[in-house]
């Protein structure tokens, strides 16, 4: 019993830190802005979920932070979502590939995602209407913010792996209870 | 480490890859049917103004903050040279000031000779709060704190400092997204004030980094428009009021056709430090009506 509980919480605050980081990243991160760009912390929770619990937590969760970008700054809903969601099915299948207190592995990932993110945005919202400076795009968006993300990912991971080890924690004693 | 989904994946077989088809459809279908109509705004904006914008209106209180913070750290050191030039501008502006008020006595005269009526002044305003920007680094677009309950509609203008900042693209009941002209892919219709000859202005992210926006088509045979002439919005447009101030001309060069000319201007608008913007409440389109 307090097993599924703790697993539907755990669901739970996964569903919560999605509109919780959006909120971060649309109102504070904007101020202090590392170079003009702020970090992506929807993409960030899309791989750091795909990576610790699987593809189909990571397609859903990439989905709908996609859906929320979408909501408030695209012209086609469903763009972003499409984007995310890809790119969490793609983490998910390396999901227990490595021990998750290591964070080089998920750093490198989250790096790799948000530049393939990054490419995806300017070749389907820019290139296609003829801006083919690609290398200013990748100068002045696609590199500061790969940085950035990478630079708070740090902190951010750590929390998600507290989280995930207290959740784990208590499933633990259940398990030791019932035995 | 056990993953979370593990032990509800004996009761739901529904896989990674048939999950991932049934939400591609799902977005496909969003694109299509957002690109075609504006079916889906409607519940999806009322759901987020419920959710993330009460507390993006608290939480961008602490983001400002954190912000100011910062600047002053970075600017104490600066602040003090700065302080010395303004006060010499201040001397400067103060003599100007007082040819200025002198000139716009006689500007006054003569507008209420010619009975004009000064178009600006005559617009229905309302002030909003920027609170978040759009969530990505791609487009200038930012959230205001009014929305439907306010009396706010899609594709009313937006100005602050005089000059034109954009239109409201999306609403919620209590907020509402500007997409500013600046923002790539915005094309806006203009005039040159002086010559009244028609242009359009469209905003460009590459050109923004240099503190630019684009115009072309401009069709001045005469070759009358010049650097540093005001582009205000023109009549023809169909979503901007006309008489709004976009920016100045920076640069004209002839186009390859010798037919039309083209060139830069600098936005009258500071985009990168906007906090307070104006809502003009009078739509182009209704003033038809009436």
């Amino acid at each position: 019993m307090i097993h599924n509980k703790s697993v539907i919480l755990q669901r739970i605050c996964i569903a919560i830190s999605i509109p919780a980081c959006f909120i971060l990243q649309s109102s504070v991160f904007p101020h202090i802005s590392l170079g003009g760009v702020s970090p992506n912390l929807m993409l960030l929770l899309t791989v750091f979920y795909a990576i610790l619990y699987g593809e189909n937590t990571g397609i859903t969760v990439g989905f709908f932070c996609g859906l929320l970008i979408d909501i408030f700054s695209g012209n086609l809903l469903g763009f972003h979502a499409l984007l995310q969601m890809y790119l969490g099915y793609a983490c998910g299948q390396l999901c227990g590939l490595f021990y998750p207190e290591d964070i080089r592995f998920p750093l490198v990932l989250l790096t790799l995602s948000d530049f393939t993110y990054g490419f995806g945005v300017y070749v389907f919202s820019f290139l296609l209407h003829g801006r083919t400076h690609f290398s200013f795009y990748l100068r002045s968006v696609i590199a500061p913010e790969t940085f950035y993300t990478a630079l708070v990912s740090i902190v951010f991971y750590s929390l998600i792996l507290k989280v995930d080890q207290a959740f784990e924690n208590i499933r633990n004693r259940s398990d030791q209870t019932i035995v | 480490m056990s993953p979370v989904v593990k032990p509800k994946r004996e009761k739901f077989t529904l896989s990674g890859k048939s999950l991932l088809l049934i939400l591609t459809i799902a977005s496909v279908l969003l694109m299509l049917v957002t690109y075609g109509t504006t079916a889906f705004d409607g519940p999806f904006h009322s759901a987020v103004g419920a959710v993330i914008v009460p507390f993006e209106k608290g939480i961008g209180r602490v983001g400002e903050w954190l912000g100011n913070r910062r600047e002053e750290l970075e600017r104490v050191t600066s602040l003090i040279e700065e302080n010395r030039e303004l006060r010499e501008q201040v001397e400067a502006l103060t003599e100007e000031n007082t040819r200025l008020t002198q000139e716009r006595y006689e500007l006054n005269e003569l507008r209420s000779l010619q009975s004009l009526s000064d178009e600006y002044e005559a617009y229905h305003k309302v002030g909003a709060r920027i609170i978040a920007s759009d969530g990505g680094n791609w487009f200038h677009s930012f959230v205001i704190d009014k929305g439907t309950n306010d009396g706010l509609e899609i594709d009313m203008n937006v100005i602050a400092d005089g000059g034109l900042v954009g239109r409201i693209s999306s609403i919620g009941p209590n907020w509402a997204r500007v997409t500013s002209v600046i923002s790539d892919g915005t094309h806006v219709s203009g005039q040159v004030l002086s010559t009244g000859d028609t242009l359009i202005v469209s905003g460009s992210l590459e050109l923004y980094a240099e503190g630019l926006a684009e115009f072309s088509q401009l069709t001045d045979d005469e070759e009358k428009a010049q650097v540093g002439d005001k582009i205000v919005t023109s009549q023809i447009s169909d979503k901007f009021l006309p008489g709004l101030l976009i920016g100045y001309i920076q640069t004209i060069r002839q186009d390859n056709n010798n037919l039309t000319r083209s060139g830069y201007l600098i936005p009258a608008v500071d985009f990168s430090h906007l906090s307070v913007v104006l809502v003009i409440t009078d739509r182009k389109n209704t003033d038809y009506d009436s």
